[in-house]
């Protein structure tokens, strides 16, 4: 087990090695000067020089990138372009709000996910099974623009009961009354999150559990005497789980930035927004940040993600026996 | 072997090891699936090879149609040095050596229709060309295998296991071979059919003056088929001898343990069963010594450090076990 | 023939069939009539197609959705189990009746461990024991289905075990509560020769303890292992006798036709009987005699009524024209 630990993390650093360098020459390679924004073009050439040596955009790319590396390990992950501040504190001031819808998101797609999922396999071709079929075709049909501005337009504007934006009214508070605030406000990004995300799981659940009935242990379970219940619960219910895990820390993983749109639409103060903020202004240093943490965010949860399957799977965490 | 007429192949030495090691830092772990095999087979005649599974029957017919690249020795057929093989080469010994397959299910494209199936390895082969030819052709081969010539426009999942391996042999007699190797052919099928398939296979060696390697884990099945048996244990050729002879005096221990196993339909024969303790070992570490030493029911001392070699012991009877007569 | 035997379960005029998408019944078994008895094993022998694996579900109700009981009745002592519950027929399971299935590398359960999944037949039927005394049990069931160090094996998965073993492992879950029919559906077809052998030996070890039903095409098994025979064709029992009347003296064309058909180990090498055609689909089931398009001594008579089984010699029933009015 811990060889193979070792071994995982070994191959997920080279993953993210790779990932920075494309992002950081994909970054250079873009047409647009940073520079240009942020530096009055009626100043002086002089001025405009100092200026680019002192971001590091004078040197060639190759060296820039040997620069940043340095820095990076040494925890230092720059400066924004727009704002001066150290990318890192940007960074952690962003990812918790991120986490948090991300929590909520989680949380309620396989709390509803999943039991759907295993009912609708139970009563295959039934009229429920039919009509969850429909709602999860919809839900991941759905544009997530469009159905945002209709929960804001419904919600916010019409009945007023919810917020239009932001994750708090400000000014942020303590205590009681502000975590009621925000769990307010995270009402409906999570519920447009958790359209796509739990329709995801239900598909999953579903498909897997049909699989999973079909499999001769569960008639040999059935032959023991047991009731439906019991055979769907202690036999077919770990199995069929286990491409449900799979693709659920899958998903973790990309929603970190996948919910770009969702953020911005709700002025949700998270790593999306801010990629999309960072985009817009040309903010290569915030951007390469955001996108180290996106591949650190997504490898890490595949390694999660193998590590509670191989917990699952007796033939994973104990090698594989004869086929 | 037979000795009646002379050997169309040579196989010498032919070796075969996996690495099954996982991931790109792993030290190689071999799965020694065929060990030195050395035979040789008669034209027109058939040599049966019968073994349990992880014997490395299959692996060592694949090897002979070039479908498995061996780890080292050599084969030759007709004179023809099989290994190594080059594109010209493979082009011709593909025109004289060809293989049924075991699952009648899995080696037919479902989306071919079975003419197509059929004519596939003629075009491929360069063997005939023009729509006519080859669909005369076809239908000769329909014709040879008991087929009526409108199956030619069927798909497979029209027929019958019994009458996709008929196509499959079809497939196989296209380019006119000389040589078939027959992999477990009839495993799949149900006695009658099975009955079908074995009259089939004997009537085309007849008339088209075939030779076959024959492989199967039904020992029945290859003492109907074959002139000339080998048993294979854990990747070894542990026993060659001429059919009858091999049913009537095994040598091997475990060819009599195999043949005292075997179920017989016949409620008069009482034979007492060699129960062999335990399961096959692991091809990836065998026995040392002599590899069936671990589960051998008179194996001695030295057994398991001395690793015996293939020696004669009678008229064409060749057995992998110095304690054989004793 | 052992009548003195206790008769453990009686098909009797037993049919079933399935749902065709237009909601006809397709009939799938015609009028089984049979008995298991005590001590003894009944062979029940058909190729692909002749219901043999159907039959043996039916004896433990776990047919699929679309498989409807046509009539008939199955006794298990004196109870007809088409009539009971559910929730009585879940007591019968593994406690009185159990099965043993084919392929043992997908009948166990690939996430839980051997012990445990032993040990759950116990936990169903006899609640009575405390958890120590199932541990214990289930691991001298294990060494009693010849597993080599069982007290290590119990807490190993199925994919750690051979085929051979996984077997034993089905055997030992199927013989915990001690059920008075086991039945066996093709438990050696999966399996290695060698390792048939020492299944079979377990498994004739066992039949003393109850009555073995073993479903199987190989003829070869049946007359190792078995007493009594049944003949199945597309559904229908053709021949039914003790298995040293069978082998003597097949009667059915049917019968004779299949082990013919067998390639034998001894005796000259001569072309095998096979019987023209094939088994037809459940759909397509001839009037009569189902065999009658296949069988060459077929008569008018054949392709229009269903020959009844009939005994003609004592304990050797067959189902077939040719021996009608007594005739032999």
């Amino acid at each position: 087990m811990g060889k193979y630990l070792v071994r995982r993390l070994l191959k997920s650093l080279l993953t993210v090695f790779i990932s920075i360098t494309l992002t950081f020459l994909i970054i250079r390679l873009m047409p647009a000067d940073p520079v240009s924004l942020m530096v009055d073009p009626k100043l002086s050439p002089e001025v405009q020089a100092e200026m680019r040596r002192g971001f590091g955009l004078d040197k060639p790319v190759p060296v820039q990138f040997v620069i940043y590396i340095g820095n990076l390990l040494k925890g230092d992950l720059g400066l924004s372009f727009k704002t001066r501040e150290p990318v890192t504190t940007v960074l952690m001031q962003r990812l918790p709000w991120t986490l948090l819808l991300m929590f909520t998101t989680l949380v309620s797609s396989l709390a509803v996910g999943i039991p759907v999922g295993i009912a609708a396999a139970k009563r295959r071709n039934s009229h429920f099974d039919r009509i969850v079929n429909v709602i999860v075709t919809l839900s991941i049909s759905i544009f997530i623009p469009f159905i945002s501005f209709a929960f804001l337009y419904v919600f916010g504007y019409l009945l007023g009961i919810l917020p239009t934006g932001g994750a708090y009214t400000p000014p942020p508070g303590h205590g009681f009354a502000y975590f009621l605030d925000v769990a307010r406000h995270a009402v409906l990004p999570t519920l447009t999150l958790f359209l796509g995300n739990c329709a995801t799981i239900i598909l999953y659940s579903r498909n897997s559990m049909l699989d999973v009935l079909k499999e001769d242990y569960i008639r040999t379970a059935a032959a023991k005497g047991w009731d439906d219940r019991y055979v769907t619960r202690v036999h077919a219910l770990k199995n069929a789980l286990i491409p449900t895990v799979t693709i659920t820390g899958l998903m973790m993983g990309s929603m970190i930035g996948g919910a770009i749109m969702t953020e911005t639409i709700y002025a949700w103060p998270g790593v999306g927004r801010l990629i999309y903020d960072s985009v817009n202004a040309m903010d290569y240093p915030v951007l390469q940040g955001a996108f180290l943490l996106l591949s650190v965010t997504v490898v890490v949860m595949n390694i999660l993600t193998d590590l509670v399957v191989s917990k699952l799977d007796p033939r994973i965490r104990l090698g594989g026996g004869k086929a | 072997m037979s000795g009646k007429s002379e050997a169309i192949l040579q196989v010498r030495g032919l070796t075969k090891h996996f690495n099954i090691a996982h991931g790109v830092f792993a030290k190689p772990q071999m799965l020694r699936a065929v060990d030195d095999a050395s035979f040789s087979v008669n034209r027109g005649e058939t040599l049966g090879i019968v073994g349990e599974s992880g014997s490395g029957k299959s692996t060592l017919g694949r090897m002979l149609l070039n479908l498995i690249e061996p780890t080292s020795g050599s084969a030759s057929f007709d004179g023809i040095e099989l290994f190594p093989m080059n594109p010209s080469k493979e082009a011709m010994l593909r025109r004289k050596m060809q293989m049924v397959f075991q699952d009648p299910y899995a080696s037919l494209n479902p989306r071919l229709k079975i003419g197509e199936a059929i004519a596939e390895p003629i075009r491929a082969n360069g063997v005939l060309s023009g729509k006519k030819r080859i669909g005369e052709r076809v239908a000769e081969l329909l014709d040879l295998v008991g087929l009526p010539p409108e199956a030619a426009h069927s798909y497979p999942h029209e027929f019958s296991g019994g009458q996709r391996q008929r196509v499959g042999i079809a497939r196989a007699l296209g380019v006119s071979p000389e040589f078939i190797v027959c992999d477990e052919v009839v495993s799949a099928l149900d006695v009658s059919i099975q009955a079908q398939i074995l009259n089939l296979f004997a009537e085309l060696k007849e008339r088209l003056g075939l030779t076959y390697i024959f492989i199967s884990h039904d020992f029945s099945v290859i003492k109907h088929v074959s002139d000339d048996i080998m048993v294979m244990y854990l990747g070894e050729i542990v026993e060659i001898a001429p059919a009858e002879k091999l049913f009537e005096d095994p040598a091997h221990p475990y060819t009599r343990a195999l043949i005292s196993a075997i179920p017989e339909p016949d409620v008069d024969v009482v034979t007492e069963k060699i129960l062999l303790e335990g399961d096959m070992p692991s091809a990836v570490s065998p026995p040392s010594g002599c590899r069936f030493s671990s589960r051998c029911y008179m194996a001695r001392g030295e057994c398991a450090s001395i690793h015996p070699a293939l020696e004669a012991c009678g008229e064409g009877h060749f057995v992998r076990c110095p304690y054989s007569r004793q | 023939m052992g009548h003195e035997s206790k008769a453990i379960l009686t098909f009797t005029d037993y049919s079933a069939g399935y749902l065709d998408d237009e909601g006809k019944t397709v009939n799938l078994l015609d009028r089984l009539s049979f008995t298991v008895r005590s001590g003894q094993a009944l062979g029940v022998v058909g190729e692909s197609g002749c219901g043999k694996s159907l039959t043996g579900l039916s004896a433990v109700r776990l047919l699929s959705r679309q498989i409807v009981v046509q009539g008939g009745a199955i006794l298990l002592g004196d109870r007809n189990i088409l009539e009971v519950t559910e929730k009585q027929m879940q007591e019968i399971r593994g406690r009185d009746i159990a099965m043993v299935f084919q392929e043992p590398m997908t009948s166990l359960n690939p996430v839980l461990n051997v012990g445990f999944q032993v040990e759950e037949v116990l936990a169903r039927h006899r609640p009575e024991l405390s958890e120590a005394q199932r541990k214990e049990h289930t691991i001298s069931l294990l060494r009693e289905v010849g597993i080599p160090a069982p007290e290590k094996r119990v807490r190993d998965y199925p994919h750690q075990f051979s085929g051979g073993m996984r077997q034993r492992v089905m055997i030992a879950m199927a013989i915990a509560c001690r059920p008075s029919l086991l039945i066996a559906d093709e438990p050696t077809t999966a399996l290695d020769v060698t390792i048939q052998a020492q299944v079979l030996e377990l498994m004739k070890k066992l039949k003393s303890k109850g009555a073995l039903m073993l479903i199987t095409h190989n003829l070869g098994i049946i007359a190792d292992v078995c007493e009594e025979i049944i003949v199945m064709y597309a559904g229908r029992i053709v021949e039914k006798a003790d298995v040293r009347s069978v082998f003597k003296n097949p009667l059915h064309p049917y019968t004779k036709g299949l082990i013919a058909a067998i390639p034998s180990l001894r005796g000259k090498k001569k072309s095998l009987y096979s019987i023209p055609g094939m088994v037809p689909a459940a759909r397509n089931f001839p009037e009569g005699c189902r065999f009658n398009p296949r069988c060459e001594q077929r008569m008018e008579i054949c392709t229009t009524t269903v020959p009844p089984l009939v005994e003609i010699q004592p304990g050797h029933s067959v189902a077939c024209h040719l021996f009608q009015g007594g005739a032999l």
